[in-house]
């Protein structure tokens, strides 16, 4: 990679990728891969049993598709496999049935007949390779998607920046305990953040100023190409995607409306048309052919299903979030809510670097757009004077949205990932600003003067700010969901400051070891917020005893699995009164933090059936 | 050109920051009871346990050790309500991590304390200074309870599940028993619904006098957040007197203190009363006891 300083042309940087580039990031995504694969202790959240149970039903579309291609194309055969969660796009849980498919190892309802209640029409399909549980079959896909996004950081950060930049901003993704926490379940949050990160990349390569558009035609229509197809499989994956538009525009209007604005003879501005950069056009006719083309559904009613997608989504329920003792349930909801939280749930050496990177180039960039280039006193390694902008925007639109008072909350720190992506090309070039420091330090100390000294310091430092956010991120990865800074008092910010616990129902996951040890044969367990399609895979999975039934029935069930939720706390009183016990027998917690309380019934009435009751009124639906 | 003071100071800030947090995320890990801590603190108390004690956490939160605390009487809201909690004979509070150190609120007396390694168990004695005489949820079978519409009044007399009804059980329209999050904790509290276009009014006879009367009301967490219905005035009436209202906006959060004397010998009529213009959601609680 060849850094070329050209002080007249606005301090930018020119950076080729190399093949070093490549094997880097992909080096690191394998070291996230890694990461993630060693730490598959991770209950299953609400939103993935459903996308478990849409990827077994998809799955068996492969079948008709390899039996009889004729039939699978047609509505009916599209209506039947396609038929559940069908307000997300189908592409991800089609990756993860076929992953299933081939590598989960399916239990025979023929040796084990209690297991035909686990699947789909009451049977497996046979294993093809069978080498792997059937839950980690299904996330592999989001595995191997969300270890990419690392390889995306460090390609983006290299070519824009510079290589320390692309290694601490990829370091500093990797050490997030949320976002490592959502990297491992069959969802969309996180494989749409790498989506959106793919896009942007593909975007800014494929503009470039007007002239070098002019002189390299070819290569420009290819990346546009390519990122309008990114752009489809992103809209493909999760409907954050549709603001990525939005986000181009904003950029492009305000840091090269001359392309498209420029004046004519008299100095009256006129719109060029033919100036309007080709990613755009290859996004707009692209992007929505890729969509229609990745979603079954949408082949034989596009527009009828699209409205449904579109009503479905603008219209979302209202989801309750605690934040600092209040419990928010309606509009208008605290502006500050994705701010603060972020701010609560990066590991503080992360946010200090994001911090000082995010003032910096900010203040670079204002300088630059302005022609006082002679204020730039150390240039930060930037490729292109409106790069730092589009990293911006990027990073603050998704905040944006979720900060909107009238867009549901959801509770959790997942809405708004796709900026916190963009945030840790910020913690990189806030390095430079500790890389600077070094410097200085070697220009008062003849000691530090040398360059292996400097690049020694440079070293500790970096494993001083990588190191907590490290163990932050592996320490209670289990409950990673959960996970607050020190900053703010760690995870027992939890219960001092009224935050959020619980998320999503997967906290059942470390009740589940005491439950196989304790409860009594053919127990009853409540298991309040946890989806039966997650317990279902519990069962899959051997996490769950095979005799042990679910029923969301407190007032008759032997067990009651209690998330801890502000929002339950009525219906956890209810529930332990009509248990008869008013203390938990068992407690989950983290850091001294319960999440979930199992309460026992103190009288055991005596078993007349053993139905399997899923909860009344399961919507399925998304989170 | 040198680098500047300002840069090196912000640039090395970052690491030295980071290690400062290191130091401060490790210490909020460590001091972490384990279950051993909450056993040993749990056998304490068993072993000290008298009838009319109550176990509770500081911080409240932090409830680890209840699974070994089985069968005592444990306060597991979320937030301590140190007014019930005078109610017990003694407090049994199990402190770790950051509440170490905190104490009850003034009035109250340490009788024992035992520190641990990682927790600590004391004993405390509430306030002495007057005894609990009537408690207006405990005689809830003795309240008269009515709902006036214009110049009529229904009598509610069907009473079951310590709560009243006016005719057939209602899901919400009653006045009785109940245990409601309420700003802060789930509270045990007498429910009153405000009803459609009427007064609800819930009225002890035989309130002994030489008292003071403590009542506490609120709307539910519930109530509160859903911001629905109108207005909802809350009465207190001594002897047929009205000596306190207060007018609780719709999204009012709180949960609310008022004393008033019973001077005198012999005994009073209290009476509370709630309406509401418009009663959706409006989920008034309140409790009331007196103390002599």
């Amino acid at each position: 990679m060849r850094n070329d300083n050209r002080p007249a042309q606005g301090l930018t940087v020119t950076n080729r990728l190399r093949t070093f580039d490549f094997v880097a990031g992909l080096f690191l995504a394998g070291c996230y891969f890694a990461m993630l694969v060693g730490t598959t202790d991770i209950g299953f959240s609400r939103d993935e049993g459903f996308y478990f149970k849409a990827a077994e039903e998809y799955s068996w579309w492969y079948d008709e598709l390899l039996d009889d291609p004729s039939s699978a194309f047609t509505k009916k055969s599209i209506d039947r496999h396609f038929a559940y969660n069908p307000e997300h796009p189908a592409l991800p849980k089609m990756l993860y049935g076929l992953s299933w498919r081939l590598f989960g190892k399916m239990h025979d309802p023929k040796t084990e007949p209690w297991a035909r209640v686990w699947y789909h029409n009451s049977s497996p399909p046979k294993p093809i390779l069978g080498i792997m549980k059937e839950s980690t079959a299904m996330r592999l896909p989001a595995l191997l998607i969300n270890s990419l996004l690392v390889m995306f950081i460090w390609l983006f950060a290299a070519e824009y920046f510079s290589r320390r930049t692309a290694l601490v901003a990829s370091l500093s993704w990797m050490f997030l305990p949320h976002a490592f926490w959502h990297s491992h379940l069959a969802c969309f949050d996180m494989p749409v953040v790498a989506m959106w990160f793919l896009v942007a990349w593909l975007f800014l390569r494929a503009t470039p100023p007007l002239e070098e558009r002019l002189r390299n035609r070819r290569q420009t229509w290819f990346r546009a190409i390519l990122a309008g197809v990114a752009w489809g499989l992103a809209m493909s994956t999760k409907h954050n995607a549709w603001f990525i538009p939005a986000v181009f525009l904003a950029w492009y209007m305000i840091a090269r409306y001359d392309e498209v604005l420029p004046r004519n003879g008299i100095g009256r501005r006129r719109l060029a048309f033919g100036n309007i950069p080709p990613a755009f056009w290859a996004m707009l006719v692209l992007g929505p052919l890729v969509l229609f083309l990745t979603w079954p559904k949408l082949w034989f009613d596009p527009i009828e299903h699209l409205k449904f997608y579109i009503a479905r989504h603008a219209k979302h329920e209202f989801y309750w979030a605690y934040f600092f003792g209040f419990l928010h349930v309606k509009p208008p909801f605290p502006i500050s809510f994705p701010f603060v939280m972020s701010a609560m749930t990066i590991p503080v050496p992360v946010i200090l670097l994001s911090l000082t990177g995010l003032a910096r180039a900010f203040r670079e960039w204002i300088r630059r757009r302005a022609d006082r280039f002679q204020l730039i006193r150390r240039p930060l390694p930037v490729r292109g004077n409106d790069t730092i902008l589009f990293v911006f925007l990027n990073f603050l639109f998704p905040f944006l949205i979720i900060a909107a008072p009238n867009t549901p909350i959801f509770g959790g720190t997942k809405h708004w990932m796709p900026g916190v992506a963009f945030l840790a090309i910020f913690a990189g070039l806030g390095f430079e600003t500790v890389l600077d420091a070094i410097r200085g330090l070697g220009e008062r100390f003849a000691a530090f003067n040398r360059r292996t000294v400097r690049f020694a310091v440079a070293l500790a430092c970096l494993a001083v700010i990588m190191i907590p956010a490290a163990r932050d991120t592996f320490h209670g990865h289990t409950n990673g969901s959960t996970y607050y800074n020190a900053a703010f008092g760690g995870f027992g910010a939890m219960g001092r400051l009224g935050m959020q616990r619980e998320f999503w129902g997967n906290t059942a996951f470390s009740a589940l070891p005491w439950l196989n040890e304790n409860a009594r044969k053919n127990a009853q367990i409540d298991f309040h917020d946890t989806a039966w399609d997650s317990v279902r895979m519990y069962w899959r999975d051997g996490l769950l005893r095979r005799d042990i039934k679910p029923l969301w029935d407190s007032e008759r069930a032997d067990y009651f699995l209690f998330h801890w939720h502000k929002e339950f706390l009525d219906l956890e009183d209810r529930s332990r009164k009509a248990m008869g016990d008013e203390v938990p027998v068992h407690v989950v917690e983290q850091d001294g933090v319960p999440l979930l309380n199992v309460y026992q019934r103190t009288e055991r009435k005596p078993i007349t059936s053993l139905p399997v009751v899923r909860p009344v009124g399961d919507p399925g639906g998304d989170e | 050109m040198k680098t500047p003071r300002k840069t090196m100071i912000a640039g090395f800030a970052i690491p030295l920051l980071s290690i400062l947090f290191f130091g401060v995320s490790l210490r909020q890990t460590a001091r972490v009871p384990s279950p051993a801590d909450w056993e040993a603190a749990a056998a304490i108390v068993r072993q000290g346990w008298q009838d009319g004690d109550v176990v509770a956490f500081m911080p409240q939160w932090a409830q680890g050790a209840s699974p070994w605390l089985r069968g005592l009487r444990v306060d597991t809201g979320e937030n301590h309500d140190w007014y019930e909690l005078s109610k017990a004979a003694r407090v049994w509070l199990i402190s770790s991590m950051n509440g170490r150190g905190d104490l009850p609120p003034e009035g109250w007396t340490m009788i024992d304390s035992r520190l641990m390694d990682k927790v600590d168990v004391s004993t405390w004695s509430p306030p002495r200074d007057r005894t609990l005489a009537f408690d207006f949820r405990g005689g809830i079978d003795k309240a008269v309870v009515s709902r006036t519409r214009g110049k009529t009044t229904q009598f509610c007399s069907n009473f079951k599940k310590n709560r009243w009804f006016c005719g057939q059980e209602h899901p919400w329209l009653y006045v009785g028993q109940e245990s409601r999050d309420i700003a802060g904790r789930v509270r045990d509290i007498i429910w009153a619904h405000a009803v459609d276009r009427a007064v609800v009014e819930a009225l002890w006879r035989e309130v002994p006098r030489g008292t003071t009367l403590v009542v506490h009301y609120g709307l539910t967490q519930r109530a509160a957040e859903a911001r629905e219905g109108s207005e909802t005035v809350f009465s207190v009436l001594i002897d047929g007197k009205q000596v306190f209202s207060d007018t609780l906006k719709n999204d009012r959060h709180g949960w609310f203190r008022r004393e008033f004397k019973l001077p005198g010998d012999g005994t009073s009529s209290v009476a509370f009363r709630v309406q509401a213009d418009d009663p959706q959601s409006r989920q008034l609680c309140f409790t009331a006891d007196a103390w002599k």
